[in-house]
């Protein structure tokens, strides 16, 4: 494959799925220049990767893969080896806000966000819509295991969102 | 609110995108990221092969004295922790591939990494004593200065020290690692 081609292939899934890589990097990141950080980490797996997809899965069953498992590699990492911070903000950002995003969304992603790392995984794929047989597929487990702690999750958002007061 | 409100708040995001992406910016980076990629465990082994080959071979044919076992004993010493290294690195390689590319499969390939990572330092610490003996005692027959063997004892301290210190770091990644771990399969 020739790098003209792997970058247009890149273009393509970036242009397709870039809501994927988004939602990963809002769940494993806060501030600004932390996501970027992973964007730029996830964006540059998901290029180095398109040689490798032989198309056993869907393309954004691939994609989700590699950035949820480079996003719990870069959370593992120690803080000072991640790209700083100072350095990030010399450059210009990779993400550019585009629209405002709606509170309860907002809302939404914070209750993922408290979740220990492995069940944000697990949240982002069930929200998703991936079926048990895919999410157990990306994680590793069984489906039987994969039903019970999606089941955990169901639960925990629902009980979380009985208790939000400005009445979604 | 019932689980499929939630999820169609979650759903609202995929209509219109949250963010754009500054593609020249991120072309750049990734071209930057490629350049200076590199391996720790790569980078130490090949630290490790050239400072053994160094000294191994500096000790067989350059320093000469009244006692040559002693030179000898430390050169052999300095190889065999040499083919130690380029052993344990072609074990680590093939190792590698046996992983599953899933969640889990990455978990259990950084853990192998750590878990590895641990070792090579632990026989890199208990190489210090070996090497610490070797030296007193070619330092003492050579009747070298008082302060110069003081010098060596001082940084052979230091240097097992410090790789008490790298071990219990590698340790603790490890930990978080069976921890994440264990999150997944409970």
């Amino acid at each position: 494959m020739t790098e003209k081609q792997q970058t247009e292939i890149f273009n393509e899934w970036i242009r397709q799925y870039r809501s994927v890589i988004f939602k990963v990097v809002h769940v494993y990141s806060h501030t600004r220049s932390e996501q970027d950080d992973l964007f730029q980490e996830i964006a540059l797996q998901v290029w180095s990767s398109i040689p490798r997809f032989k198309g056993q899965s869907s393309e954004k069953t691939w994609i989700y893969r590699i950035a949820l498992n480079i996003a719990l590699k870069w959370l593992r990492r120690e803080k000072k080896h991640r790209t700083s911070h100072e350095e990030l903000e010399k450059h210009q950002h990779v993400l550019l806000e585009a629209h405002p995003i709606d509170q309860r969304l907002i809302w939404l992603y914070e209750q993922i966000t408290r979740l220990n790392e492995i069940d944000r995984s697990l949240a982002l794929l069930l929200l998703d819509g991936f079926s048990y047989k895919e999410i157990a597929g990306i994680m590793g487990i069984s489906e039987s295991l994969v039903g019970v702690k999606l089941h955990r999750i169901r639960k925990y958002l629902v009980t979380k969102s009985k208790k939000i007061k400005y009445g979604v | 609110m019932e689980f499929e409100e939630i999820k169609k708040i979650w759903d609202e995001q995929n209509k219109e995108q949250l963010f754009a992406i500054n593609e020249a910016a991120m072309f750049r980076n990734i071209r930057n990221s490629k350049i200076v990629s590199e391996r720790i465990s790569t980078i130490t082994e090949f630290l490790l092969m050239a400072t053994f080959l160094y000294t191994g071979f500096m000790t067989f044919f350059k320093i000469t004295g009244p006692d040559y076992w002693l030179n000898y004993g430390l050169g052999i010493l300095m190889l065999i922790a040499l083919i130690g290294i380029i052993i344990s690195r072609i074990i680590r390689k093939s190792k590698k591939t046996r992983f599953d590319q899933n969640m889990l499969g990455n978990l259990e390939q950084a853990l192998h990494t750590a878990t590895y990572q641990v070792k090579l330092a632990q026989i890199v610490r208990w190489i210090f004593l070996p090497v610490a003996v070797f030296l007193g005692t070619m330092l003492y027959r050579l009747e070298r200065p008082w302060w110069m063997i003081f010098t060596a004892v001082i940084i052979l301290i230091a240097g097992f020290w410090a790789s008490a210190w790298e071990i219990n770091w590698y340790r603790r990644r490890r930990e978080k690692l069976v921890k994440l771990k264990q999150q997944l399969i409970k």
